[in-house]
Protein backbone atom coordinates (compact mmCIF):
# COMPACT_ATOMS: atom_id res chain seq x y z
CA UNK A 1 0.00 0.00 0.00
CA UNK A 2 0.94 3.88 -0.64
CA UNK A 3 -0.09 7.15 1.29
CA UNK A 4 -0.45 9.84 -0.73
CA UNK A 5 -0.99 13.44 0.93
CA UNK A 6 -2.73 16.36 -0.53
CA UNK A 7 -2.31 19.93 -0.42
CA UNK A 8 -4.71 19.84 2.54
CA UNK A 9 -3.49 17.15 4.70
CA UNK A 10 -5.20 14.74 4.08
CA UNK A 11 -4.14 11.32 3.97
CA UNK A 12 -5.15 8.87 0.95
CA UNK A 13 -3.91 5.06 1.30
CA UNK A 14 -4.23 3.29 -1.91
CA UNK A 15 -3.00 0.13 -3.52
CA UNK A 16 0.39 0.44 -5.24
CA UNK A 17 -0.80 -0.99 -8.73
CA UNK A 18 -3.59 1.77 -8.39
CA UNK A 19 -0.82 4.27 -7.27
CA UNK A 20 1.58 3.84 -10.02
CA UNK A 21 -1.34 4.72 -12.69
CA UNK A 22 0.14 8.14 -11.86
CA UNK A 23 3.85 8.04 -13.95
CA UNK A 24 5.66 11.09 -11.04
CA UNK A 25 3.85 8.49 -8.07
CA UNK A 26 5.28 5.26 -10.46
CA UNK A 27 8.92 7.32 -10.32
CA UNK A 28 8.87 8.76 -7.25
CA UNK A 29 8.12 5.29 -5.68
CA UNK A 30 11.17 4.12 -7.69
CA UNK A 31 12.94 6.92 -6.58
CA UNK A 32 12.64 6.55 -3.11
CA UNK A 33 12.13 2.71 -2.69
CA UNK A 34 10.02 1.02 0.18
CA UNK A 35 9.31 3.81 2.66
CA UNK A 36 6.07 4.43 4.78
CA UNK A 37 6.47 7.84 4.53
CA UNK A 38 3.33 9.35 2.46
CA UNK A 39 3.80 10.95 -0.75
CA UNK A 40 2.81 14.82 -1.09
CA UNK A 41 1.21 16.25 -3.87
CA UNK A 42 1.08 19.70 -3.29
CA UNK A 43 -0.79 20.87 -6.47
CA UNK A 44 -3.73 18.63 -5.80
CA UNK A 45 -6.75 19.01 -3.32
CA UNK A 46 -7.82 16.27 -0.79
CA UNK A 47 -11.02 16.52 -3.29
CA UNK A 48 -9.83 16.25 -6.50
CA UNK A 49 -7.18 13.69 -5.11
CA UNK A 50 -10.39 11.51 -4.24
CA UNK A 51 -11.91 11.57 -7.39
CA UNK A 52 -8.48 11.00 -9.47
CA UNK A 53 -7.91 7.98 -6.95
CA UNK A 54 -11.56 6.55 -7.65
CA UNK A 55 -10.91 6.96 -11.35
CA UNK A 56 -7.21 5.01 -10.66
CA UNK A 57 -9.25 2.35 -9.08
CA UNK A 58 -11.88 1.80 -11.69
CA UNK A 59 -9.20 2.11 -14.12
CA UNK A 60 -6.45 0.01 -11.97
CA UNK A 61 -6.48 -2.96 -14.51
CA UNK A 62 -6.64 -1.24 -18.00
CA UNK A 63 -3.17 -1.53 -20.05
CA UNK A 64 -0.77 1.09 -19.46
CA UNK A 65 -1.05 3.31 -22.91
CA UNK A 66 1.45 2.52 -25.56
CA UNK A 67 2.21 5.92 -26.51
CA UNK A 68 1.34 7.60 -29.66
CA UNK A 69 -0.09 4.63 -31.01
CA UNK A 70 -3.06 3.95 -28.66
CA UNK A 71 -3.68 7.77 -27.84
CA UNK A 72 -4.29 8.68 -31.64
CA UNK A 73 -7.09 5.86 -32.04
CA UNK A 74 -8.99 7.13 -28.56
CA UNK A 75 -8.92 10.21 -30.15
CA UNK A 76 -10.95 9.35 -32.66
CA UNK A 77 -12.89 7.55 -30.34
CA UNK A 78 -15.84 8.12 -27.78
CA UNK A 79 -15.75 8.99 -24.18
CA UNK A 80 -16.91 5.70 -22.76
CA UNK A 81 -20.20 5.67 -20.34
CA UNK A 82 -18.52 4.92 -17.30
CA UNK A 83 -15.75 7.57 -18.04
CA UNK A 84 -18.85 10.16 -19.11
CA UNK A 85 -20.26 9.88 -15.66
CA UNK A 86 -17.34 10.42 -13.90
CA UNK A 87 -16.80 13.67 -15.35
CA UNK A 88 -20.53 14.94 -14.88
CA UNK A 89 -19.08 17.90 -12.26
CA UNK A 90 -18.99 21.37 -12.64
CA UNK A 91 -16.43 23.47 -14.48
CA UNK A 92 -14.41 24.45 -12.13
CA UNK A 93 -14.02 20.69 -10.71
CA UNK A 94 -13.51 19.81 -14.20
CA UNK A 95 -10.78 21.88 -14.78
CA UNK A 96 -8.60 20.95 -11.32
CA UNK A 97 -9.22 17.12 -12.49
CA UNK A 98 -7.41 18.03 -15.56
CA UNK A 99 -4.69 19.89 -13.85
CA UNK A 100 -4.09 17.80 -11.55
CA UNK A 101 -3.96 14.40 -14.06
CA UNK A 102 -1.27 16.90 -16.29
CA UNK A 103 0.41 16.91 -12.66
CA UNK A 104 0.39 13.41 -11.83
CA UNK A 105 1.13 12.63 -15.62
CA UNK A 106 -2.39 10.05 -16.03
CA UNK A 107 -2.10 10.39 -19.26
CA UNK A 108 -5.28 8.62 -20.21
CA UNK A 109 -7.06 10.46 -17.18
CA UNK A 110 -6.12 14.08 -19.01
CA UNK A 111 -7.41 13.20 -22.34
CA UNK A 112 -10.53 12.13 -20.98
CA UNK A 113 -10.62 15.53 -19.51
CA UNK A 114 -9.78 17.31 -22.37
CA UNK A 115 -12.05 15.22 -24.90
CA UNK A 116 -14.62 16.12 -22.11
CA UNK A 117 -14.09 20.21 -22.33
CA UNK A 118 -13.81 19.74 -26.11
CA UNK A 119 -17.45 18.44 -26.34
CA UNK A 120 -18.62 21.46 -24.22
CA UNK A 121 -17.30 23.43 -26.82
CA UNK A 122 -18.77 21.91 -29.75
CA UNK A 123 -21.58 22.92 -31.24
CA UNK A 124 -21.38 25.99 -28.60
CA UNK A 125 -21.65 29.76 -30.86
CA UNK A 126 -18.39 32.09 -30.07
CA UNK A 127 -20.76 34.45 -27.44
CA UNK A 128 -21.52 31.27 -25.72
CA UNK A 129 -18.09 30.25 -25.50
CA UNK A 130 -16.80 33.64 -23.97
CA UNK A 131 -19.60 33.23 -21.37
CA UNK A 132 -18.83 29.77 -20.15
CA UNK A 133 -14.94 30.33 -19.99
CA UNK A 134 -15.27 34.03 -19.23
CA UNK A 135 -13.21 35.43 -21.71
CA UNK A 136 -13.27 38.80 -23.20
CA UNK A 137 -13.68 39.73 -26.57
CA UNK A 138 -10.83 41.65 -27.28
CA UNK A 139 -11.14 42.18 -31.41
CA UNK A 140 -11.38 45.81 -32.48
CA UNK A 141 -14.74 47.23 -33.84
CA UNK A 142 -14.10 46.54 -37.25
CA UNK A 143 -12.82 42.87 -37.31
CA UNK A 144 -16.05 42.15 -34.48
CA UNK A 145 -18.04 43.42 -38.10
CA UNK A 146 -16.50 41.43 -39.71
CA UNK A 147 -16.70 38.44 -37.55
CA UNK A 148 -20.29 38.62 -37.72
CA UNK A 149 -21.07 38.42 -40.98
CA UNK A 150 -18.45 35.46 -40.95
CA UNK A 151 -20.81 34.36 -38.13
CA UNK A 152 -23.65 34.56 -39.76
CA UNK A 153 -22.20 32.27 -42.82
CA UNK A 154 -21.11 30.09 -40.90
CA UNK A 155 -24.75 29.33 -39.36
CA UNK A 156 -25.94 29.43 -42.86
CA UNK A 157 -23.38 26.50 -43.91
CA UNK A 158 -24.93 24.96 -40.98
CA UNK A 159 -28.01 24.66 -41.74
CA UNK A 160 -26.93 23.79 -45.60
CA UNK B 1 -9.20 30.03 -20.60
CA UNK B 2 -10.26 30.20 -16.96
CA UNK B 3 -12.94 28.45 -14.82
CA UNK B 4 -12.80 31.11 -12.17
CA UNK B 5 -9.74 32.67 -10.85
CA UNK B 6 -8.55 30.03 -9.11
CA UNK B 7 -7.85 27.50 -11.77
CA UNK B 8 -6.50 27.94 -14.60
CA UNK B 9 -5.39 25.81 -17.70
CA UNK B 10 -2.10 26.13 -19.43
CA UNK B 11 -1.37 27.27 -22.44
CA UNK B 12 -0.13 23.19 -23.82
CA UNK B 13 -3.57 22.39 -22.02
CA UNK B 14 -5.59 24.59 -24.13
CA UNK B 15 -4.32 23.30 -27.13
CA UNK B 16 -4.50 19.47 -26.05
CA UNK B 17 -8.45 20.66 -25.39
CA UNK B 18 -8.64 22.04 -28.84
CA UNK B 19 -6.93 19.60 -30.49
CA UNK B 20 -9.72 17.58 -30.00
CA UNK B 21 -11.80 19.79 -31.83
CA UNK B 22 -12.59 19.40 -35.45
CA UNK B 23 -10.87 21.60 -38.10
CA UNK B 24 -14.21 23.09 -38.76
CA UNK B 25 -15.06 24.56 -35.62
CA UNK B 26 -11.26 25.53 -34.94
CA UNK B 27 -11.77 28.11 -38.04
CA UNK B 28 -15.19 28.54 -36.06
CA UNK B 29 -13.62 29.16 -32.69
CA UNK B 30 -10.89 31.97 -34.29
CA UNK B 31 -13.59 35.24 -33.55
CA UNK B 32 -13.76 34.42 -30.14
CA UNK B 33 -10.95 36.55 -28.95
CA UNK B 34 -7.54 37.13 -30.26
CA UNK B 35 -5.50 34.58 -27.72
CA UNK B 36 -8.60 32.31 -28.99
CA UNK B 37 -7.42 32.62 -32.47
CA UNK B 38 -3.92 32.52 -32.03
CA UNK B 39 -4.68 29.13 -30.06
CA UNK B 40 -7.23 27.65 -32.77
CA UNK B 41 -4.07 28.10 -35.32
CA UNK B 42 -1.66 26.77 -33.40
CA UNK B 43 -4.02 23.82 -32.61
CA UNK B 44 -5.35 23.10 -36.37
CA UNK B 45 -1.49 23.35 -38.16
CA UNK B 46 -0.57 20.95 -35.75
CA UNK B 47 -3.88 19.14 -36.32
CA UNK B 48 -3.04 19.02 -40.04
CA UNK B 49 0.41 18.22 -39.88
CA UNK B 50 -0.55 15.29 -37.05
CA UNK B 51 -2.98 13.82 -39.30
CA UNK B 52 -0.93 14.38 -41.89
CA UNK B 53 -3.22 16.31 -44.37
CA UNK B 54 -3.17 15.68 -48.16
CA UNK B 55 -3.32 17.95 -50.93
CA UNK B 56 -4.18 16.73 -54.77
CA UNK B 57 -3.79 17.89 -57.74
CA UNK B 58 -6.18 17.51 -61.01
CA UNK B 59 -6.20 18.49 -64.48
CA UNK B 60 -9.57 21.29 -64.45
CA UNK B 61 -11.52 18.68 -66.05
CA UNK B 62 -11.20 16.13 -63.83
CA UNK B 63 -11.16 18.66 -60.90
CA UNK B 64 -14.53 19.86 -62.52
CA UNK B 65 -15.59 16.07 -62.37
CA UNK B 66 -15.06 15.94 -58.71
CA UNK B 67 -16.91 19.78 -58.15
CA UNK B 68 -19.93 17.89 -59.45
CA UNK B 69 -19.87 14.15 -58.73
CA UNK B 70 -17.52 14.15 -55.11
CA UNK B 71 -18.46 10.52 -55.14
CA UNK B 72 -17.07 10.04 -58.81
CA UNK B 73 -13.08 9.04 -58.25
CA UNK B 74 -11.75 11.45 -60.35
CA UNK B 75 -8.27 10.89 -61.72
CA UNK B 76 -5.14 12.97 -59.68
CA UNK B 77 -2.11 13.74 -61.64
CA UNK B 78 -0.22 14.01 -57.73
CA UNK B 79 -0.79 13.95 -54.19
CA UNK B 80 0.98 15.95 -51.47
CA UNK B 81 1.11 14.93 -47.86
CA UNK B 82 1.76 17.74 -45.31
CA UNK B 83 5.32 16.84 -43.60
CA UNK B 84 5.27 19.96 -41.38
CA UNK B 85 4.44 23.77 -40.45
CA UNK B 86 5.69 27.38 -40.03
CA UNK B 87 3.55 28.93 -37.08
CA UNK B 88 6.16 32.39 -38.04
CA UNK B 89 4.36 32.90 -41.54
CA UNK B 90 1.69 30.53 -41.04
CA UNK B 91 2.40 28.39 -43.96
CA UNK B 92 2.41 24.69 -44.12
CA UNK B 93 5.04 22.08 -45.98
CA UNK B 94 3.52 19.40 -48.37
CA UNK B 95 6.12 16.93 -49.95
CA UNK B 96 4.66 14.56 -53.04
CA UNK B 97 3.53 11.17 -52.07
CA UNK B 98 5.89 8.31 -53.74
CA UNK B 99 4.07 9.62 -56.98
CA UNK B 100 6.15 9.13 -60.50
CA UNK B 101 4.77 12.32 -61.85
CA UNK B 102 2.07 12.36 -64.86
CA UNK B 103 2.62 12.78 -68.69
CA UNK B 104 1.63 15.18 -70.54
CA UNK B 105 1.82 17.10 -73.83
CA UNK B 106 4.61 19.70 -74.32
CA UNK B 107 2.86 22.63 -73.55
CA UNK B 108 1.89 24.73 -70.76
CA UNK B 109 -1.38 23.88 -68.30
CA UNK B 110 -2.51 24.13 -65.41
CA UNK B 111 -3.42 22.46 -62.53
CA UNK B 112 -6.32 22.33 -59.93
CA UNK B 113 -5.36 22.10 -56.34
CA UNK B 114 -7.73 20.65 -53.79
CA UNK B 115 -7.13 19.84 -49.87
CA UNK B 116 -8.67 16.29 -49.25
CA UNK B 117 -10.33 17.31 -45.54
CA UNK B 118 -11.98 20.49 -47.05
CA UNK B 119 -15.62 19.46 -46.28
CA UNK B 120 -16.54 19.86 -49.93
CA UNK B 121 -15.05 20.28 -53.28
CA UNK B 122 -14.56 23.41 -54.03
CA UNK B 123 -14.81 25.59 -57.57
CA UNK B 124 -13.10 28.62 -56.67
CA UNK B 125 -10.91 28.20 -59.55
CA UNK B 126 -8.75 31.46 -59.46
CA UNK B 127 -7.44 30.87 -56.34
CA UNK B 128 -6.94 27.17 -56.58
CA UNK B 129 -5.45 26.98 -59.74
CA UNK B 130 -1.53 27.20 -60.95
CA UNK B 131 -0.15 27.87 -64.28
CA UNK B 132 2.70 24.47 -65.01
CA UNK B 133 5.32 25.36 -67.36
CA UNK B 134 7.32 23.19 -69.72
CA UNK B 135 10.73 24.21 -69.42
CA UNK B 136 12.96 21.10 -68.13
CA UNK B 137 14.40 20.67 -65.05
CA UNK B 138 13.29 21.97 -61.72
CA UNK B 139 10.48 24.80 -61.66
CA UNK B 140 8.17 26.79 -59.81
CA UNK B 141 4.09 27.57 -60.22
CA UNK B 142 3.30 29.98 -57.16
CA UNK B 143 0.77 32.58 -56.88
CA UNK B 144 0.44 34.58 -53.19
CA UNK B 145 -0.84 31.75 -51.37
CA UNK B 146 0.80 28.54 -53.23
CA UNK B 147 4.35 27.63 -54.05
CA UNK B 148 4.64 24.30 -55.97
CA UNK B 149 8.36 22.88 -56.77
CA UNK B 150 7.81 20.35 -59.81
CA UNK B 151 10.75 19.16 -61.98
CA UNK B 152 10.31 18.62 -65.90
CA UNK B 153 11.85 15.43 -67.23
CA UNK B 154 11.84 15.55 -71.09
CA UNK B 155 10.68 12.32 -71.99
CA UNK B 156 11.90 9.70 -75.88
CA UNK B 157 9.69 9.09 -78.08
CA UNK B 158 8.23 6.18 -78.74
CA UNK B 159 5.32 4.32 -80.56
CA UNK B 160 2.06 3.38 -78.44
CA UNK B 161 1.46 -0.38 -78.26
CA UNK B 162 -0.16 -1.53 -81.45
CA UNK B 163 -0.45 1.64 -83.12
CA UNK B 164 0.65 2.15 -86.43
CA UNK B 165 0.02 5.66 -87.20
CA UNK B 166 3.03 7.67 -88.45
CA UNK B 167 1.97 11.13 -86.63
CA UNK B 168 2.26 9.03 -83.41
CA UNK B 169 5.59 8.81 -82.56
CA UNK B 170 6.18 12.48 -83.57
CA UNK B 171 3.91 13.57 -80.44
CA UNK B 172 6.19 15.06 -77.63
CA UNK B 173 5.51 13.83 -74.05
CA UNK B 174 6.94 15.62 -71.01
CA UNK B 175 6.44 13.69 -67.42
CA UNK B 176 6.03 16.63 -65.03
CA UNK B 177 7.07 15.73 -61.24
CA UNK B 178 5.33 17.40 -58.67
CA UNK B 179 8.64 17.56 -55.51
CA UNK B 180 6.58 19.75 -52.93
CA UNK B 181 4.38 22.24 -52.17
CA UNK B 182 4.41 25.32 -49.82
CA UNK B 183 0.95 26.50 -48.63
CA UNK B 184 -0.57 29.24 -46.48
CA UNK B 185 -2.98 28.52 -43.70
CA UNK B 186 -5.25 31.07 -45.17
CA UNK B 187 -5.31 29.27 -48.74
CA UNK B 188 -6.53 26.46 -46.47
CA UNK B 189 -8.88 27.85 -44.30
CA UNK B 190 -10.68 29.56 -47.28
CA UNK B 191 -12.05 25.81 -48.21
CA UNK B 192 -13.87 25.58 -45.00
CA UNK B 193 -15.46 29.15 -45.48
CA UNK B 194 -16.55 28.35 -48.94
CA UNK B 195 -20.22 26.61 -49.55
CA UNK B 196 -21.23 25.69 -53.37
CA UNK B 197 -24.64 27.50 -51.86
CA UNK B 198 -23.22 31.17 -50.68
CA UNK B 199 -21.30 33.57 -52.23
CA UNK B 200 -18.18 32.69 -49.65
CA UNK B 201 -16.85 35.80 -47.54
CA UNK B 202 -13.62 35.05 -47.71
CA UNK B 203 -11.07 33.53 -45.35
CA UNK B 204 -11.41 34.73 -41.79
CA UNK B 205 -8.27 36.27 -41.70
CA UNK B 206 -8.21 38.09 -38.21
CA UNK B 207 -4.57 38.73 -38.17
CA UNK B 208 -5.01 40.71 -41.30
CA UNK B 209 -8.12 42.55 -40.26
CA UNK B 210 -6.72 43.49 -36.76
CA UNK B 211 -3.77 44.42 -39.21
CA UNK B 212 -5.62 46.80 -41.06
CA UNK B 213 -8.21 48.53 -38.58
Amino acid sequence: MVQLLSSDNETFTVDKQVAERSILIKNMLEDVGESDAPIPLPNVTAKILKKVIDWCEHHRGDPVSQQEEINDRKRLTEIDEWDQKFMEVDQETLFEIILAANYLDIKPLLDIGCKTVANMIKGKSPEEIRRTFNIVNDFTPEVRQFGIISHCYFLAMLST
Amino acid sequence: MQATTKSSLSVELILEILYNLDAWSLCYYRCVSQAFNHLCIKALMLKINHEKWIIELRTPSSAYAHYFNPDYISPQVGRLVCKGYNLQDKSLHFLALDSPGYYHRLKPHELQLHCKQWPSPIINLPRRALEIGMSPFAQNASNQELALIYNVVYKDKENCQGCHRPSCNEREQVIVQPQSLKVALSWILHGFANSKMIEPCGAVDFDLMAMKS
